[in-house]
C-alpha cells in the first residue's frame, strides 16, 4: 500500500508568502492613513476645545472693560493676553503649535421701535384685559445704541505637520453692556 | 490500494483567507475613521451657532431693557387682536435672511450694513423673537427670547427665559 502524502511545495509557499506580504502592506498603509487622519482630527478637536475655552473666558469679562480695551473701532490681540485671557502661541506644541487671536470690534446698533402716541390715544387704558386697545402708535423711531455692543471674533490657527496646510477655526459672539 | 491525499494549493487557500480577513478589518477601520471625520465640522458648526445665538439674545435683551414700555405696548396691542397697520410688534421681531437687514427689525448695525453681522461665521439666516409667557400687569413677567439660526444647512434653536420685575 502506497501512502503518498504530498504537502506544500516551495513554489506554493513563496506564492502564499508574497500574497500575505502584499495584503499586510496594503492594510498597514490603510491603518497608517487612518492614524494620520485620527491625529489630524485630534488636532481639530483640541483646537475647537481651545476656541471654546478662550471665547468663554472673554465672555466672562466685564463688557465695559472689553469696550475700553479697544483702541479705535477694532483691535486684534494676537500675543500676550487680553485682560488676563491668554492669546498667541499656546503651550501644547506636542499636539500642534496652536495660535490664538481675539478681535474686538465696536458695533453700533440701531434699535427701531414704534412708541405709543399718548396724545392721540384718548382711550388709552394700560390694563390689557380691559378690551382690545385702541392705541395709536407713532412712526418708526430709531435709537442709536452706541457703546454697548462689542463683537468678539476668536480664532485658533495652526499648521498641519505633514502637508503644511494652514487650518483656522473661528467663532463670533457679542458682549453687551446691559446697564441702561 | 493506493490512498491519495491531495493537498495541492492548501497554503494558497489559507493565505487568501487571511488576506481577506485583513482587508475586511482594514475597510472597517477606514469606515469608522470616515464617520468620525464627518462629526468634527458639525461640532464646530454647533459651537458657532451657540456663541452667535448667545450674543443675539443679549442684544435682544438690551433692546427690551431699553424700551420696556414700548415692548409691553406693542405686545398688548398685538394680543388685543389689533391687526391694522402699523403693527408695532413687528419691530420686536427680526428676520435676517442671508445677512440682509430689514428696515423694521430688532437689530441693525453700523457701519457695515452690507457685511453680515456674523462674518466670518457662515450664518446664513437668523430670526430673533420675543414671547410673553406670563404677565402680572407690568409688575412681574416671564419673557422668552428665541433665536433661530441656520448654520451649515442645519437649523439651531435657542431659547432664553427671563423673570423680570418692575422696580421703581
Amino acid at each position: 500500500m502506497e501512502n503518498i502524502k504530498r504537502g506544500v511545495t516551495l513554489i506554493e509557499l513563496v506564492l502564499a508568502f508574497l500574497i500575505l506580504v502584499i495584503c499586510t502592506l496594503s492594510v498597514s498603509s490603510l491603518i497608517s492613513f487612518g492614524h494620520r487622519g485620527t491625529k489630524k482630527d485630534f488636532r481639530n478637536v483640541v483646537a475647537i476645545q481651545l476656541l471654546e475655552d478662550r471665547m468663554n473666558q472673554v465672555l466672562a469679562l466685564p463688557e465695559k472693560s472689553l469696550y475700553a480695551a479697544i483702541g479705535g473701532t477694532s483691535q486684534t490681540f494676537s500675543s500676550g493676553n487680553l485682560l488676563g485671557v491668554p492669546v498667541g502661541a499656546t503651550t501644547t506644541p506636542a499636539i500642534a503649535p496652536f495660535n490664538v487671536s481675539i478681535t474686538l470690534e465696536k458695533v453700533n446698533v440701531d434699535f427701531w421701535y414704534r412708541p405709543l402716541d399718548l396724545v392721540n390715544s384718548p382711550n388709552y387704558d394700560p390694563d390689557p384685559t380691559a378690551g382690545p386697545p385702541t392705541w395709536v402708535f407713532s412712526g418708526l423711531t430709531k435709537y442709536d445704541c452706541d457703546g454697548k455692543v462689542v463683537k468678539i471674533t476668536t480664532t485658533v490657527s495652526w499648521t498641519e505637520p505633514v502637508s503644511n496646510a494652514n487650518r483656522v477655526v473661528e467663532v463670533v459672539s457679542f458682549a453687551v453692556d446691559l446697564e441702561v | 490500494m493506493k490512498t491519495f491525499y491531495n493537498k495541492f494549493g492548501m497554503a494558497l487557500v489559507v493565505v487568501l483567507m487571511f488576506a481577506t480577513a485583513l482587508l475586511i478589518l482594514g475597510a472597517n477601520y477606514i469606515q469608522t475613521f470616515t464617520h468620525v471625520k464627518v462629526l468634527n465640522p458639525k461640532v464646530l458648526d454647533h459651537l458657532k451657532a451657540d456663541f452667535y445665538a448667545q450674543g443675539l439674545q443679549k442684544i435682544a435683551l438690551l433692546k427690551y431693557k431699553k424700551f420696556p414700555a414700548d415692548f409691553y405696548h406693542a405686545i398688548y396691542f398685538d394680543l388685543g387682536g389689533q391687526t391694522n397697520s402699523p403693527q408695532p410688534w413687528l419691530s420686536f421681531h427680526e428676520f435676517n435672511p442671508a445677512g440682509t437687514v430689514l428696515a423694521e427689525s430688532t437689530l441693525q448695525y453700523r457701519p457695515s450694513q452690507t457685511t453680515p453681522l456674523g462674518n466670518p461665521t457662515p450664518i446664513s439666516s437668523y430670526t430673533t423673537s420675543y414671547r410673553l409667557l406670563t404677565s402680572d400687569r407690568y409688575k412681574r413677567d416671564s419673557i422668552e427670547i428665541k433665536v433661530v439660526l441656520e448654520v451649515g444647512g442645519k437649523k439651531h434653536e435657542y431659547s432664553m427665559k427671563l423673570d423680570v420685575e418692575k422696580t421703581l
